[in-house]
């Protein structure tokens, strides 16, 4: 470090520095070993799909769209008892009102890279 | 510190598809502990480092073929260190946010008083706590100056961010840091 930047640290955390970080370092064996299950595991064969395993994934999807398939074409001929999914999905703006304004704060500022966020908050970009 | 002609060899070994599975344990043997105490310092948990630690090596075994030696080697192992525990750190905030709003000090805290790797005095737990409640990159940055006391250019290859940002961010962590420290001192 410079050693001006080193002397504008305060007391207290140049002299935590020279005292460390209070952790303990793992002895070579567990770094050893380490290397071994790193190698291992790259070198272990990726999940092999069966000609079977497929088979019956294709079947399932098969009957899953033909169900799915049957009940659409039950409430497009108006047979179904259900209300159709044009009426009976919420648009987004009552979807959001259900929401309190702290979590939809929280949901965004949680997108938001706290760093450069904390940055900009210090001092704006036209200052 | 590890020097530039062990850097060379291990690179050599890699490079070579017969004594790559050696050059990697040289590796793992010469870095380990610099990624191993890096993380350490990031995840304040050693059960996460382990995790996070093995990740990282099974990414830098993969990609070794990507490292161009544009940059240090320890330079390209702590970016992706620091990537992988900057990414752990998000998807536990995520799953921590739905069943706790405990203080991250006051959690860093206890985790580290049980930890087998903390064998700090009451001072150094109060500054993890401290260093706990930074942002995560702020965090990375200033544990990278701080402790390991890289460059700032370096710093820079590490984390993706510019130098002026960096110094900025440096500077605030440790005006925040110091208040902490002060308001445990009182």
């Amino acid at each position: 470090m410079h050693s001006k930047e080193s002397e504008e640290l305060p007391a207290a955390l140049r002299a935590l520095r020279e005292k460390g970080d209070g952790f303990v370092s793992p002895p070579d064996a567990y770094f050893a070993q380490l290397a071994q299950e790193t190698v291992a595991r790259v070198h272990r064969p990726a999940v092999v799909r069966t000609w079977r395993s497929a088979t019956w994934a294709v079947a399932a999807s098969l009957l899953l769209l033909l169900g799915l398939w049957l009940a659409l074409d039950r409430d497009f001929r108006g047979e179904g008892t259900t209300t159709p999914m044009a009426q009976a999905t919420p648009s987004s703006a009552e979807l959001l009102a259900d929401i309190p304004p702290e979590a939809i704060e929280e949901y965004i500022g949680s997108r938001l890279s706290e760093f450069e966020t904390e940055l900009y908050a210090a001092q704006p970009p036209n200052e | 510190m590890i020097n530039a002609a062990e850097e060379s060899a291990i690179l050599t070994q890699l490079r070579d598809e017969r004594q790559r599975e050696q050059g990697f344990g040289a590796l793992v043997r010469v870095y380990g502990p610099l990624l191993h105490r890096h993380l350490l310092r990031m995840l304040q948990s050693s059960a996460d480092v382990d995790d996070v630690l093995q990740n990282t090596l099974i990414k830098v075994y993969r990609h070794l073929d990507r490292f161009r030696e544009e940059s240090k080697l320890s330079t390209w192992l702590y970016r992706i260190a620091t990537n992988e525990a900057l990414a752990w750190l998000r998807s536990q905030q995520r799953r921590e946010r739905r069943i706790s709003s405990e203080d991250p000090a006051l959690t860093a805290g206890r985790t580290l008083r049980a930890d087998p790797f903390f064998d700090g005095d009451a001072a150094q737990l109060e500054l993890q706590k401290a260093l706990a409640a930074l942002p995560d990159k702020q965090r990375a940055v200033f544990l990278l100056r701080y402790y390991d006391e890289l460059p700032y250019a370096e710093i820079s290859q590490i984390t993706g961010t510019s130098e002026g940002a960096l110094k900025a961010s440096y500077h605030l962590a440790v005006k925040k840091i110091e208040s902490k420290l002060k308001a445990y001192a009182q």
